[in-house]
């Protein structure tokens, strides 16, 4: 039997964590929640919901509280692993059709790609988008079209593979580029995001986009 | 003397001392004491004499010498902000590595639900 672990980091997303946890549940019980040092009711709420809450006492970024997940599912023995935000723009839903290449055993690594299809976004946010997807294939040799997504699941020998080292937004071009120095086998699979003010608020803005570039250059200079 | 060496001279003594004074508290070690030590007295020295600095002047085919010194040292500069950078960058980490093992550990010692 191979077990499904969906790990959903999450930084002072109360309002929404239940929902998500709720929806996941239709696909598998095991999941993990990283509250990442949230200073609302995050912690009690996805514990309330059934998730298994690991806690940062301090608050670290997306890739510390991924890395956290990683290794909290890989103690749970997970054989597949999901990814997903605890803002609600990742419909559960879509877990089946993402884990299905993995599942048939004709991916490592799949990328939920809110680009595959046509789908309505805010202008700047699908420019931003395009551009990363560039910069993540001049720093790291490997084109995707939707670099910065949130949602993916990945096998076991992915999981104990990845040395995530960033902390922060970056670390979704840090895992894309693993995926080459490991010659993981990626694919990508449409999902639908579901934009609400919510989650495009919480989502990167220009500022914080300048900031993850940055951090980019530096993990391309440093490593 | 003009104004502008009076007030790098100045300075940079202060510096100096500065730098003697955190190697008396142990803060840096011989080596960045030496480091220092040698690169502030050098500035002292320039800072005093800059025609000195015309040899240097010659080799590279700038005018003075002087500017020789000041591009070198915004190059230092820049290597100093990118060192610093990838020092800082390691903290982050290390400090995620402390709060991801503190993390795990509790979750050990207070279990939860089994999944």
């Amino acid at each position: 039997m191979t077990k499904l672990i969906v790990i959903i980091p999450a930084y002072n997303e109360a309002k929404t964590i239940g929902n998500v946890i709720q929806g996941v549940k239709k696909y598998t019980d095991n999941i993990i929640v990283i509250d990442d040092g949230s200073k609302d009711n995050t912690y009690q709420t996805a514990l309330q919901s059934g998730a298994k809450v690991y806690r940062h006492q301090i608050n670290r970024g997306l890739g510390g509280a991924l890395g956290t997940g990683i290794e909290a599912a890989l103690l749970n023995d997970g054989d597949i692993i999901v990814t997903l935000d605890a803002d609600g723009q990742h419909n559960p839903n879509e877990i089946p059709n993402l884990i299905k290449p993995i599942i048939k055993g004709k991916a490592d690594i799949v990328i939920g790609s809110r680009f595959l299809k046509n789908q309505s976004m805010p202008f700047f946010r699908r420019l931003g988008n395009y551009f990363f997807n560039l910069m993540t294939f001049i720093f790291f040799g490997i084109y995707t079209t939707d670099s910065q997504s949130g949602m993916r699941a990945f096998n076991k020998k992915v999981a104990q593979n990845l040395k995530i080292y960033t902390n922060k937004m970056e670390v979704s071009s840090e895992i894309i580029k693993q995926v080459r120095a490991n010659q993981f086998r990626l694919k990508e699979t449409h999902i639908k995001a579901i934009y609400t003010p919510y989650s495009l608020a919480k989502g990167q803005g220009f500022f914080v986009g300048l900031k993850t570039l940055g951090k980019l250059l530096i993990l391309k200079l440093t490593q | 003397m003009t104004l502008i060496q009076f007030l790098a001279i100045g300075l940079t003594i202060l510096i100096l001392l500065k730098t003697i004074s955190d190697f008396k508290k142990n803060r840096i070690n011989l080596l960045a004491f030496l480091f220092w030590t040698g690169l502030w007295s050098s500035v002292i020295i320039v800072a005093a004499l800059p025609q000195i600095t015309m040899p240097l002047a010659k080799i590279s085919g700038l005018e003075r010498g002087i500017d020789v010194v000041v591009y070198f040292a915004i190059v230092f500069i820049f290597f100093l902000l990118f060192k610093i950078i990838a020092k800082l960058e390691k903290i982050e980490y290390e400090i995620t590595q402390i709060v991801r093992k503190n993390a795990l550990q509790k979750q050990n010692n207070r279990p939860q639900k089994k999944i």
